[in-house]
């Protein structure tokens, strides 16, 4: 397995600023194993440009289409496709709009057309970005000032991504406009009680925090779940949050004396699968940010880095995947 | 372990019908192992009467139980109930239909009077809803107001309790005043207690987890929700008080997934963990399942903390399609439960 870490600006005020952001988190998943295809279309880094403000909305620039690089990408192949854009929010009240946010689609599916279209069973396309909608008032045209974390992980059978983990969230410089951080990402063929990847099926896991009102002052998560099978059953529903096997908000941690409880991630083909290795569920409040642990899952020891604490320690922290339990918090695997 | 199989109905039009149904319940969960207590000013089912028929909601009594097994002397568990209902009011003021009404608090002790001392589970609506105010329909209310016949199901072994209220496949309907009729209402109602138990099934004092789930009735026709409100709580007994209060039953289930469980030829169930706050066996009393694998009412045997234990369907609650009332998490609208039943 591969990792990679890196501080990128959530700004898509200049061309150049777009660039950066896009082709930073392009390089992060490349590091960490994902192929690259020839897929025509796709994205240049150093000709596109954040594109043409449409008022309200949420405009993809360009996309990449992706590969799993295992010895399984011949009979069940994955193909990811990642799509780069802006977020515009829309200004009645003055000419013009602004650029506020970057943003991200993600879809996976088993086929390609060679092309921008993905086939065979395709995922639903998930966003990572603001909610589109207008706003009468000034717009925010200044540029963000503030570095977030990420981190990439993948082991040619699966892909991790994690942007934004710091303990303050990203905004710009003036309006109070805050970017939708953390995005999760994790792709994941299932696997054996060893760990190793079969042919059953994959996970696809997205996570962020994009405004859910027009006036852009109230945030909140939004976590996608899905499963796509190779053996017959298609792509399931989507779900709104991550299947961790918690006990619920319960006693809000599970930490008891010198151990902590960690809960597993529900995987099913449809037939029920070991659980995913990829991420593992905790309570916020149980390890520390950006700190890595050992932890034996499936059969073996594996480390984890902690994606907790994120904007602050309480339940208004972004570290839930279920807005149900907000103390939630995910371990990522990062080695 | 018992278990006991009665109709209801759910209708508080008179005393004599608000008796029938309470005094139902009454029986079934005592039927099943619960011991009432010697608390005082509980309900009398031969004389209590309906309460207020103005628009409110309308507690007339209330009940107070006990677990009856080993750890009752040590780590003892209380439950009241506390029957009423609730009147709806139309836009001219006339009061329409009297809603009946169920709230439950659990703790560990009771003052002897009525009032549970140490709350493990804070008081929480099992049945009913909130006083609604209809805009529509006529402002008589001189017709019978009336509910259909319920099947509710009991199961218990004084180390826990489940009672599923209105468990059927056709929605339950109450005819309001004339004019108005509401298809739906807030059933069914689920409810369990049940200890922490060891990996071969047997009972221990480190907890206990309470869960209850109905359907609140919305709107200007009192038509049944979209989503189950749904409660979880797990109470520790060593030390750490009572968790917080879950929305939904944390069964671990994989989402909606693929819609069933049925995967060639074979049934695969879900269970619900359970803390204290250490992590525990799972819950004996449900499992959880998707609303068209088994089939409502049925029981099935299945192997559970090492042993072969009878389980009855809840899913096909008011149909197996869209429509379905069977699910006990929002998000999983497709789910249902396996209550044990034995």
């Amino acid at each position: 397995m591969t990792t990679s870490s890196s501080s990128l600006l959530m700004d898509v005020t200049s061309d150049a600023n777009f660039r950066a952001w896009g082709s930073g988190i392009a390089s992060g998943l490349q590091a960490v194993g994902l192929v690259k295809t020839s897929n025509t279309g796709q994205i240049n880094w150093s000709t596109v440009t954040r594109g043409t403000a449409t008022s309200g909305a949420a405009v993809s620039q360009g996309y990449e289409i992706y590969r799993l690089n295992d010895s399984l990408q011949s009979t069940q192949p994955v193909f990811i496709k990642v799509e780069y854009g802006t977020s515009v929010r829309g200004n009645s009240g003055v000419g013009g709009a602004s650029w506020a946010a970057p943003a991200m689609w993600v879809t996976v599916g088993t086929g390609t057309n060679g092309a921008a279209t993905l086939t065979g069973s395709v995922s639903s396309r998930i966003a990572m970005t603001h909610a589109s909608n207008t706003q009468t008032g000034q717009p925010s045209t200044a540029a963000a000032t503030q570095y977030s974390t990420c981190y990439f992980s993948g082991d040619t059978s699966s892909v991790c991504m994690a942007i934004g983990i710091d303990t303050t969230i990203a905004s710009a410089a003036s309006g109070g406009v805050f970017f939708p951080l953390p995005y999760l990402l994790v792709i994941e063929r299932t696997r054996n009680s060893s760990g190793t990847a079969t042919a059953d099926g994959l996970i696809f896991l997205t996570s962020c925090w994009p405004y859910s009102d027009g006036n852009w002052t109230t945030i909140a998560l939004q976590a996608r779940a899905q499963t796509i099978s190779f053996t017959g059953s298609g792509v399931g529903s989507l779900d709104t949050f991550w299947p961790f096997s918690w006990p619920g908000l319960a006693f809000g941690s599970g930490s008891i004396g010198n151990t902590v409880d960690i809960y597993p991630l529900v995987v099913v083909s449809p037939l029920p699968e070991p659980n995913a290795l990829s991420v593992l569920g905790c309570y916020q409040g149980d390890l520390a940010m950006g700190s890595t642990i050992q932890i034996t899952s499936l059969g073996s020891s594996h480390t984890y880095i902690g994606l907790t604490a994120i904007g602050g320690t309480d339940t208004t922290a972004h570290t839930a995947v279920d807005s149900r339990i907000l103390t939630g918090a995910v371990l990522m695997r990062y080695e | 372990m018992t278990t006991s199989s009665v109709t209801l109905t759910f209708d508080n039009t008179s005393d004599a019908n608000f008796r029938a149904w309470g005094s139902g319940i009454s029986t079934a969960l005592q039927a099943v192992g619960l011991v009432q207590t010697s608390d005082t000013g509980q309900i009398n089912w031969t004389t209590v009467v309906r309460g207020s028929t103005s628009a409110a909601e309308n507690i007339a009594g209330y009940e107070m139980y006990g677990f009856n097994d080993s750890l009752q002397g040590t780590q003892p568990i209380f439950l009241k109930l506390e029957y009423g209902h609730v009147i709806m009011t139309t836009n001219s003021g006339t009061a329409v239909p009297y809603l009946p009404v169920i709230y439950i608090t659990v703790g560990t002790a009771t003052n002897g009077a009525g009032k549970i001392t140490a709350v493990v589970r804070n008081r929480v609506r099992l049945l009913g809803s909130s006083v609604l105010t209809s805009t529509s329909g006529s402002t008589s209310n001189g017709g019978a107001i009336s509910a259909s016949n319920q099947q509710c199901y009991f199961s218990g072994d004084g180390s826990y309790i489940c009672m599923a209220l209105g468990a059927q496949a056709s929605l339950p309907t109450y005819n309001l005043s004339t004019g108005i009729t509401a298809v739906a209402s807030n059933l069914p109602c689920f409810f369990v207690i049940d200890r922490t138990r060891n990996g071969s099934g047997t009972i221990t004092g480190h907890g206990a987890v309470t869960l209850t789930s109905y359907w609140q009735p919305t709107g200007a026709t009192f038509v049944t929700g979209t989503t189950p409100t749904a409660t979880c709580v797990m109470a520790s007994f060593t030390g750490s008080g009572s968790g917080n209060s879950d929305t939904y039953w944390p069964i671990s289930m994989p989402g909606q997934a693929f819609g069933t469980g049925s995967v060639s030829g074979d049934l695969y169930f879900w269970p619900l963990p359970m803390v204290s706050p250490t992590a525990e066996p799972q819950c004996l009393a449900v499992l959880g399942q998707y609303k068209t694998d088994v089939t409502l009412a049925s029981t099935t045997s299945i192997t559970v903390l090492g042993s072969s234990h009878t389980y009855l369907s809840l899913a096909g609650i008011g149909g197996t399609g869209a429509g379905s009332l069977a699910s006990v998490n929002g998000s999983i609208l497709s789910g249902a439960i396996l209550m044990r039943y034995e």
